[in-house]
């Protein structure tokens, strides 16, 4: 299994680089981070939440498709990293992107998508995009994408 | 809206209202028809209904009537209207006036102005002036189930004949709904047959759902009457479908015991043996005696040995759309609920067969229609649902990977093969994307669509290509302006009822050519509304900006519309 790397190696859309924010989790002690997932496909959504709250470098604190609910509990919870599907029945995949990335305290915003277009991974990037994964089944390979986004 | 690069699309404004009966609409209607499916409680489903109608033809006011078999009204809910302005009508719809009309005729109404019809008796005192006017029936198996009724339209003077066709859509999945919610309330009244009743509840829910898809016709059926033979431990069962135009039921699909008997004879014609009977009269028809029913004109069928035989007619509105038979070996007495209940999925399925119709038509009527976004949309659905079965397959192997390795590493076999689906999938999606385009065959490509478009839309189109504009783009450039040029003319011939286009690539200055695509059409409002601004527009945009390039729209009622794409060259 190849897994969830970014498409082209190495390639992180946002080349700023800020000191890492280390969350603490009160209960274990351990160094957590926050992620938030959007995802239209309820049954992605919740696997996800299941699978990566398996990880203890994450804490999942929520997820949700409905993209006004998205902004308001992004902007409330200030998770460290959304994980986000673009495509949708809606359309509104990069619009939801474009608003989470001018949030105040913005979050690292990593797209996760089920199959890639050269003008969608652009697009992302201008929205935001901090990197952009494939939906494959290796949750090892996601998880070191992700808790590498979070101290990046 | 947050960030400034939507202001330029907030600018293009409304599309007209007038749309055909093509995807968006489509697609809006599935969608409320499947959170008419999520409520089982009637009240729930009939609350769903008014809104859904509302919202799909734009109208002030909606309101939904259940008669109450005298040639009145039982049940009169409204939206659009507060509890204050209900209170201050002295007296609430009786069934007379419009409404009886309705009742009486079973058609649906579609007026400018109310108080110009016939039947219009005026309003009572208190009730707010309404004007425009589409009253819609919803019906199952010819028997009144309801109307929907929609008031003043607001972003136009009247109700187009578009409007009713969707609210007469959303009225046969309404029936259906309604029947559903009908039967689950019946379920839950009668405890004791609740075990049968759940299997019966599954059936209507898999039906509703397959209704609500746009699942392909022939799984539809094969699905559907598996189905229904397993709950009715039928040895065979059939389905007889009309074609169109003819008055001839040809048989769709036999599943189950001797085939060639039930193959002999595959057409019948209105009026001929029990199909033909069941497809005339539109009622359900049974017998426990089959050798001796003479009109059953199947000699085949009984040789072979079958005693027992029941034909439900596919109800569609207006017509019979085809006949479900189920047939027995042994002598099998019929319950009266089993027959209720053959009668709600033979309607359930007249719909589902009507809809994947109208579907089929409306993807024919669909020039330049999308098919690989259709595709895309539909395969990556598939590649959702098996990445959450993955991930929590994967989740379940940590949870047994200590306690027993053997069974984590089977997971892990077969995680890996899901992958592998995955992958397969997404290159067959990526085959679907539009191939690239040479630049030297930008121009002939181009020539194609103009062509293509003509063919399909009869309107008149011209190309006027300046070959050294051309010669800028890349390949990868010329496809992304080829897609422009072919969603704003897919654009042109859903919305904009044009009969004139112009398409030209051509220097604009020295720094910049411009794709304009220019129609002579109905165009549409500025006002801005985003959230009603087609996909289409955003992808356009999206695509002119991965060469450096702006979408422009210039448009207003009346004025036809033209699309812009400026690219400063040399391309960066």
């Amino acid at each position: 299994m190849t897994g969830c790397k970014p498409l082209r190696e190495g390639i992180h859309f946002d080349p700023r680089v800020e000191p890492p924010i280390l969350i603490l989790g009160r209960t274990t002690g351990l160094t957590q981070a926050t992620i938030y997932i959007v995802d239209e496909h309820e049954s992605v959504r919740s696997a996800l939440a299941e699978r990566l709250g398996h990880v203890k470098e994450l804490r999942v604190i929520g997820h949700s498709g409905d993209p006004a609910e998205v902004i308001d509990e992004v902007s409330n919870e200030k998770p460290r990293i959304v994980l986000l599907e673009v495509k949708r029945k809606d359309g509104m995949g990069l619009e939801i992107l474009r608003q989470l990335a001018t949030l105040p305290d913005a979050p690292r915003l990593a797209v996760l998508t089920s199959y890639p277009t050269e003008w969608e991974e652009s697009a992302a990037s201008r929205a935001g995009a901090n990197i952009y994964l494939l939906k494959d089944i290796d949750s090892e390979d996601l998880i070191d994408q992700i808790s590498k986004l979070a101290v990046v | 809206m947050v960030s400034s690069e939507r202001t330029e699309e907030e600018t293009l404004g409304t599309p007209s209202p007038e749309y055909t009966l093509l995807d968006s609409n489509i697609v809006a209607l599935h969608r409320a028809t499947l959170s008419l499916f999520s409520d089982m409680a009637l009240d729930g489903v009939l609350r769903r209904v008014i809104e859904a109608a509302q919202e799909l033809s734009d109208a002030q006011y909606a309101a939904l009537g259940i008669p109450d078999g005298d040639g009145g009204l039982e049940t009169f809910l409204t939206t659009g209207i507060t509890e204050e302005e209900i209170a201050a009508i002295e007296r609430h719809p009786q069934g007379d006036g419009l409404l009886g009309e309705m009742l009486r005729s079973g058609t649906s109404i579609r007026i400018k102005e109310i108080q110009d019809h016939p039947s219009s008796i005026g309003f009572p005192k208190g009730h707010p002036e309404m004007r425009s006017f589409l009253g819609v029936p919803i019906a199952a198996y010819g028997r009144p189930l309801g109307q929907i009724y929609l008031t003043d339209k607001r972003s136009d003077s009247e109700f187009s004949i578009q409007d009713q066709r969707m609210i007469e859509m959303l009225a046969a999945h309404s029936a259906a709904a309604i029947e559903n919610a009908r039967l689950y309330q019946k379920v839950l009244e009668n405890e004791n047959e609740l075990g049968d009743r759940n299997e019966e509840l599954g059936l209507m829910f898999s039906l509703s759902t397959a209704v609500s898809s746009s699942m392909d016709l022939d799984l539809l059926l094969k699905v559907m009457l598996d189905r229904v033979m397993n709950l009715f431990h039928a040895e065979a069962g059939e389905i007889f479908l009309l074609e169109e135009g003819e008055g001839v039921y040809q048989k769709a699909i036999h599943l189950g015991d001797s085939p060639e008997a039930f193959w002999e004879i595959e057409r019948f014609r209105m009026g001929q043996g029990f199909i033909g009977q069941v497809a005339q009269t539109g009622s359900l028809r049974w017998t426990t005696k089959l050798r001796s029913e003479v009109d059953f004109l199947r000699q085949s069928v009984v040789d072979a040995g079958f005693e027992t035989l029941i034909c439900a007619p596919l109800m569609a509105p207006g017509k019979v759309t085809g006949v479900l038979s189920l047939a027995f070996k042994q002598t099998r007495q019929i319950e009266d609920r089993e027959i209720g209940l053959l009668g709600a999925v033979a309607s359930g399925v007249g719909v589902a067969v009507e809809n994947a119709r109208l579907f089929r038509q409306a993807q024919r009527v669909a020039v330049l229609e999308e098919r690989e976004r259709i595709g895309m949309d539909l395969h990556d659905g598939i590649i959702q649902s098996i990445y959450a079965i993955g991930l929590t397959l994967d989740y379940t192997r940590l949870q047994v990977i200590d306690e027993s390795p053997a069974a984590s590493e089977r997971l892990e076999v077969a995680i890996s093969g899901l992958n592998e689906v995955i992958r397969d999938l997404r290159s067959y999606i990526l085959d679907l994307q539009p191939a690239r385009i040479q630049t030297d065959d930008l121009e002939v490509a181009l020539a194609r669509l103009v062509r293509e478009f003509r063919a399909n839309t009869l309107i008149d189109a011209d190309l006027k290509i300046e070959k050294a504009a051309v010669a800028y783009f890349s390949d990868q450039h010329a496809t992304d302006l080829f897609l422009i040029a072919q969603e704003a003319l897919a654009n042109t011939a859903k919305h904009a009822r044009a009969s004139r286009v112009l398409i030209s690539v051509r220097f604009a200055s020295d720094q910049s050519v411009t794709l304009q695509v220019i129609d002579n059409g109905v165009g549409f409002k500025s006002e801005s509304e985003p959230e009603l601004l087609g996909h289409g527009l955003s992808n356009m945009s999206e695509r002119a900006r991965t060469f450096g390039g702006q979408l422009l729209i210039a448009s207003g009622p009346g004025e036809g519309t033209t699309i812009t794409v400026r690219i400063p060259v040399p391309i960066t």
